[in-house]
């Protein structure tokens, strides 16, 4: 249900309706939009400050293990 | 004192070839509280170098309500978006992108986004406009987001999934492509495009909505939380990352290894003209050459490396405009290539017809080069060679204008299917003409066809 109304309310934005010629400023548009789209744009900024961190964290770890089983492996020789 | 274009809080004028910047009592808090970051945006290449000037060496000791003058570096050619190439607009718009990075970390912003804040030197970008800095508060928006899909989003989507060069249009509306304009150009299939139904579709909407709502928009605006920091750097971002993959329509990168250029040239004719073009240089040593009909910037690299400071070279073709965009990068001369449309070059324009100066007065270069470009004026668009030539001669008072004849197979082409009207079209009859503005200093023949290269110096007409 949910994704339904998702389509429709996107097919609503690209139904062509003719512009309203008024006196506003012409970025009132451009905020409204920032302020709908902030939370998404968190959103992707969280993401991806995460995905590095648990990036360099598994890299931080193979690193370690490789450095770990070197020395044995020298050793064994 | 030259023109002023002010604020309330600043002004910028420019004098005796020295350009000034003036910031007010009203504007100087602002000033200070971005000046120390000035310095770093400097020498990171962001930001053109300015000085403070001491009271003592302000231009004139007449200016009340002043606090500051500075003066900035002088740019040698000013350029405007509607005379860039698409890549030369993408460039732009990615310095604008990680100039905006480079100051949020020092919590500043940029106030607006106007694509004439941007000019080349050579082809590196670089931020002009000093006070549109200003300090960074904590749930801002990004002020200048409407301004920068119209001056730089839309023209560059305009090329990129319409396939039409943005010069026209940018040269008929200074604030760039309509947000609205562009959302009814655009096919169905292209909004479907996350980054063009976020920055045209949904926008354009809101727009609407803000415009039919006035007072309820406002309010609403007014009690909206804001933008996070990390939000407002995300955002940016993710518009880097969209215009980075943005290119021509219908052209992959293996377009600069496919394109195969063919001379109407043979080798040894070849060997000639660059010599000729290359003793030019070497004598006349220019500040600034103007290459008109530059195709891809072959003699414009060639006059820098024999003597030519720096080139600016222009024409009409958006091919050729591109593939001199990736020489000049490849190259990293002076050398910056520009659209003009010779029969119509860029007029005054702007408030006061004074704030875009048009073509004749912006470029006064020491030397030009106009090779195999008459024809394209005097064919093509039945300008009268008597004009033609008083034209080029009177751009640059040194320079090498090559003839070509009627019987050369580009002109012969040119006129196969329309009758020959031209009775001046001679070569005779272009030295006459071009003797009385100018002496001529050397000529040659340099094709079988009779293709010949003159230069002429009006200095000791």
């Amino acid at each position: 249900m949910r994704k339904i109304v998702y389509v429709f309310s996107f097919l609503f934005f690209l139904i062509d309706i003719p512009p309203a010629y008024a006196y506003i400023d012409p970025g009132t548009g451009s905020m409204l939009l920032q302020g709908l789209i902030a939370g998404i744009i968190s959103g992707f900024a969280l993401l991806s400050v995460y995905y590095k961190k648990i990036k360099n964290f598994l890299l931080l770890m193979l690193f370690k293990n490789k450095k770990e089983i070197t020395p044995s492996h020298n050793n064994s020789d | 004192m030259g023109h002023v274009y002010q604020s309330n809080a600043f002004g910028v004028a420019e004098a005796n070839q020295r350009i000034y910047r003036f910031i007010s009592e009203e504007g100087c808090k602002q000033y200070e509280a971005i000046r120390s970051s000035i310095d770093d945006a400097v020498l990171e290449g962001y930001l053109t170098p300015s000085q403070e000037l001491s009271k003592d060496n302000w231009p004139t000791k007449h200016l009340s309500n002043v606090a500051y003058v500075l003066e900035h570096q002088l740019i040698p050619y000013i350029s405007y978006p509607y005379e860039w190439s698409f890549h030369y607009l993408k460039d732009a718009a990615l310095h604008h992108l990680n100039f905006q990075l480079f100051l949020l970390k020092r919590n500043i912003v940029l106030r607006d986004a106007s694509a004439f804040n941007i000019q080349f030197i050579g082809s590196k970008p670089l931020f002009i406009d000093l006070l549109s800095l200003a300090p960074y508060h904590q749930g801002d928006y990004w002020l200048g987001h409407h301004q920068f899909c119209e001056q730089f989003i839309n023209p560059l989507l305009l090329r990129s999934t319409l396939g039409i060069s943005h010069n026209h249009w940018y040269r008929g509306r200074l604030e760039g492509v309509a947000t609205s304009d562009l959302n009814r150009l655009l096919p169905l299939h292209k909004k479907f495009n996350w980054n063009i139904f976020i920055h045209v579709v949904l926008q354009n909407r809101l727009d609407i909505i803000a415009m039919k709502n006035q007072d309820k928009v406002i309010a609403k605006t007014k009690k909206q939380k804001g933008f996070s920091k990390l939000a407002y750097e995300e955002f940016l971002r993710q518009i880097k990352k969209w215009i980075h993959r943005l290119e021509p329509k219908n052209r992959g990168k293996t377009f600069w290894e496919r394109y195969t250029h063919t001379h109407t040239y043979h080798p040894d004719e070849l060997l000639k003209k660059k010599k000729f073009i290359a003793d030019f240089a070497h004598k006349v040593k220019p500040q600034i050459l103007v290459d008109l009909g530059c195709n891809r910037g072959e003699y414009s690299l060639l006059s820098l490396e024999h003597g030519a400071k720096y080139v600016i070279g222009f024409d009409f073709d958006q091919t050729v405009l591109d593939l001199a965009y990736h020489n000049a990068k490849k190259s990293s001369r002076f050398f910056l290539p520009l659209y003009l449309d010779a029969s119509n070059p860029s007029p005054d324009q702007g408030w006061l017809q004074t704030e875009r100066c048009g073509f004749s007065k912006r470029t006064r270069p020491q030397a030009l080069i106009a090779l195999a470009f008459i024809h394209h004026l005097a064919i093509a668009k039945n300008v009268p060679l008597f004009q033609l030539i008083d034209w080029l001669v009177n751009i640059a008072p040194q320079g090498i204008i090559e003839f070509i004849p009627k019987e050369d197979p580009t002109i012969l082409n040119m006129l196969s299917l329309r009758e020959d009207i031209f009775v001046d079209y001679h070569q005779d009859v272009f030295e006459s003409l071009l003797i009385t503005h100018a002496k001529i200093v050397k000529q040659e023949k340099v094709s079988k066809s009779g293709r010949t290269l003159y230069w002429y110096d009006r200095n000791n007409a």
